[in-house]
C-alpha cells in the first residue's frame, strides 16, 4: 500500500511541468492506443476521458484564474498579460494535448468549431438560462462548450452543479473566472447559445491517435 | 453538550497537554530543533514538492510539523485551538530561525481573512476526532484554498477508535452516533504525565468524510488505506519492519491509518 502512496504525483505542479506531464501521459497512451484491440481501445477512451476531464478542470482551468481579459489577449501563460475569449477555449484544449490551430480558431465564430468538435448539441434562442441549466443537467457530467452572441466559454458540470469558467470581458481585471451560470455574465445575459458537449469519443480519439481536430467531421 | 462547550473543554485539555509533549519522548523536541523532520513518508508523499508553497495547517498543536514545511521552503501557516499550544510555536518558530504564521481557531469557525489564499491545506493524525460537524471543517478548506489547490489529509482510521483505549472490546459505533466522552490519565505522548483531563471526541466514518469533502467541491484524487500506524500513540503496539506500529494480535488485520488529497473543483 505504501509503494501505491511512493508513486502518487506532485501536487499543482507548475503549468509549464503540467503540460509536459499531460503530453507525457498522451504520448504513452497514444503507444498503448496504436497496438490495442478495438476492445482495448474502447476501454482507454474511457480511460482518457476520465484524465482529461480531471486534468483539464482540476489543474488547467484553475492555473488560468483571474488572467485578464483583453479583446487582444492571446497569452499562452496563466496569469501573465492577457487572453481573449477563444484565445483561452483553444489553448486550454491545446495545452490539455488536443491538436488543433490555436490562432485560426481563436478568431473564428466558435459555432462550425463547436459542431466539429461536441456532442450532444443543443441550441438556445432567446430562452432562459434556466433551460440550459436544465438542459447540462439532463447530460451529466462533464465539460461542455459554450458559444454566445459575442463569447464563447466553457462550462463545467460536476454533482450535477454547472459553472461557466470563461475569459470574462464583463470583468476584464479578473478576466478568467469561474463561476454560476445565472449570475452577471454573457452567457445569462446572451439571446442566443449554442451548448456542446466536449470529450466525446470521436475528439478522444483524437487525442489518442495525435490527430489533428480539424479532421475531425 | 453542545459544541462550544466541548469546544471550550477541549481546548483546556491541549492546552494542558502543552508541557508534558514539549518535554515528552514522541515530540522528541531537542531532536526537531536540531533539524529532525517528524513529517512522514505518507504525507510527504500527498504533499509533493511544497516549496514556495503555501500552505496552512490545521490543527497544528505547537507546529513541528508546519515548521517542518517551512524549512522545506514552503511559507507555513498553523491554526489551531489552544493558544498556549500556539504561544510555545512561537517560541519554537523563533528559536529554529524560521519564519510562519499562527491563527487561534477551532477549525469550525469560519477565518475570513484566510479565504482563497493557498496552495495546500494540510492536517494530519488525530484531528477530525474533535470536531463534531464536518460541513463547517470542509466548507473553510474549501474557502481557504486558492482556485486550483489540494487538500492533504492523513488521519487515524475511524475503525480504531471503535474500541476501548486498551483495545480489547468495541466500545463506540464507528459512525458519527455519540459524543465520545472520556477521562484520560495522560496524554498519548506521555502517559504518566500528572493531568486527568476529559475529553469530548466524534467518531467519523469514511462515507462521512468523503461525502462532506465531495459535496464541497472537493474532488478525491488519491486515497489509501494502511495496516499500521507511524506514531506509536496507541496502547498495547508492536513495531513492524517498515517502521510502522499495529496494535499486539490484531497485526494485518484493521486498518489504522488513511490519506487522501482531493483538489478543488473550480
Amino acid at each position: 500500500m505504501l509503494a501505491l502512496l511512493l508513486a502518487a504525483t506532485t501536487a499543482a505542479p507548475p503549468y509549464d511541468q503540467l503540460r509536459r506531464s499531460i503530453e507525457e501521459r498522451r504520448s504513452a497512451f497514444q503507444e498503448r492506443y496504436a497496438c490495442a484491440d478495438s476492445a482495448g481501445q474502447a476501454r482507454m477512451v474511457d480511460s482518457a476521458r476520465a484524465y482529461l476531464f480531471a486534468r483539464i478542470t482540476l489543474d488547467i482551468l484553475p492555473a488560468w484564474h483571474g488572467t485578464r481579459w483583453d479583446f487582444n489577449g492571446t497569452t499562452r501563460t496563466p496569469g501573465q498579460g492577457a487572453i481573449a475569449c477563444g484565445y483561452f477555449v483553444n489553448t486550454v484544449l491545446q495545452d490539455a494535448g488536443f491538436r488543433l490551430p490555436r490562432i485560426k480558431w481563436s478568431q473564428m465564430a466558435s459555432e462550425p468549431i463547436t459542431v466539429k468538435t461536441c456532442h450532444a448539441i443543443k441550441r438556445f434562442r432567446s430562452r432562459p438560462v434556466s433551460e440550459v441549466e436544465a438542459y447540462l443537467r439532463e447530460q451529466g457530467d462533464g465539460l461542455y462548450k459554450v458559444g454566445l452572441d459575442n463569447h464563447v466559454g466553457f462550462i463545467v458540470v460536476r454533482g450535477g452543479t454547472a459553472r461557466f469558467v470563461h475569459s470574462s470581458y464583463y470583468h476584464p481585471g479578473s478576466g478568467v473566472m469561474s463561476e454560476p451560470l445565472d449570475g452577471h455574465n454573457p452567457l445569462a445575459h446572451s439571446r442566443y447559445r449554442i451548448v456542446g458537449k466536449l470529450l466525446g469519443d470521436a475528439m478522444v480519439r483524437a487525442w489518442l491517435s495525435g490527430m489533428d481536430l480539424s479532421g475531425l467531421r | 453538550m453542545d459544541a462550544a462547550s466541548a469546544f471550550a473543554a477541549n481546548r483546556a485539555l491541549w492546552n494542558a497537554r502543552v508541557p508534558h509533549h514539549l518535554a515528552s519522548r514522541m515530540y522528541d523536541l531537542d531532536g526537531f530543533i536540531a533539524g529532525k523532520n517528524p513529517l512522514t513518508a505518507i504525507e510527504l508523499e500527498l504533499l509533493g514538492d511544497v516549496k514556495g508553497k503555501r500552505i496552512l495547517h490545521l490543527q497544528c498543536h505547537f507546529g513541528q510539523d508546519t515548521l517542518s514545511l517551512a524549512r522545506m521552503g514552503a511559507d507555513a501557516t498553523g491554526l489551531d485551538i489552544s493558544d498556549a499550544a500556539l504561544d510555545e510555536a512561537r517560541k519554537l518558530t523563533e528559536r529554529c530561525g524560521l519564519k510562519a504564521d499562527w491563527v487561534l481557531s477551532n477549525v469550525a469557525e469560519h477565518v475570513p481573512e484566510l479565504d482563497e489564499r493557498f496552495d495546500l491545506v494540510f492536517t494530519s493524525y488525530g484531528t477530525i476526532g474533535w470536531l463534531p460537524d464536518l460541513k463547517p471543517w470542509a466548507a473553510n478548506i474549501k474557502r481557504y484554498l486558492k482556485p486550483g489547490g489540494r487538500f492533504v489529509f492523513v488521519e487515524f482510521h475511524p475503525a480504531v477508535w471503535m474500541f476501548d483505549n486498551d483495545f480489547t472490546h468495541v466500545r463506540y459505533s464507528y459512525f458519527n452516533r455519540e459524543t465520545i466522552v472520556e477521562e484520560e490519565q495522560g496524554t498519548y505522548a506521555d502517559r504518566g504525565a500528572d493531568i486527568r483531563l476529559t475529553s469530548y471526541s466524534w467518531n467519523h466514518s469514511l462515507g462521512e468524510v468523503l461525502t462532506v469533502l465531495l459535496d464541497e467541491g472537493l474532488v478525491p484524487e488519491r486515497f489509501t488505506e494502511l495496516d499500521g500506524s507511524p506514531h506509536d500513540c496507541f496502547q498495547g503496539t508492536v513495531r513492524g519492519d517498515d517502521g510502522l506500529y499495529r496494535i499486539k494480535d490484531m497485526e494485518g488485520k484493521i486498518p489504522m491509518v488513511y490519506g487522501l488529497r482531493a483538489a478543488k473543483a473550480y
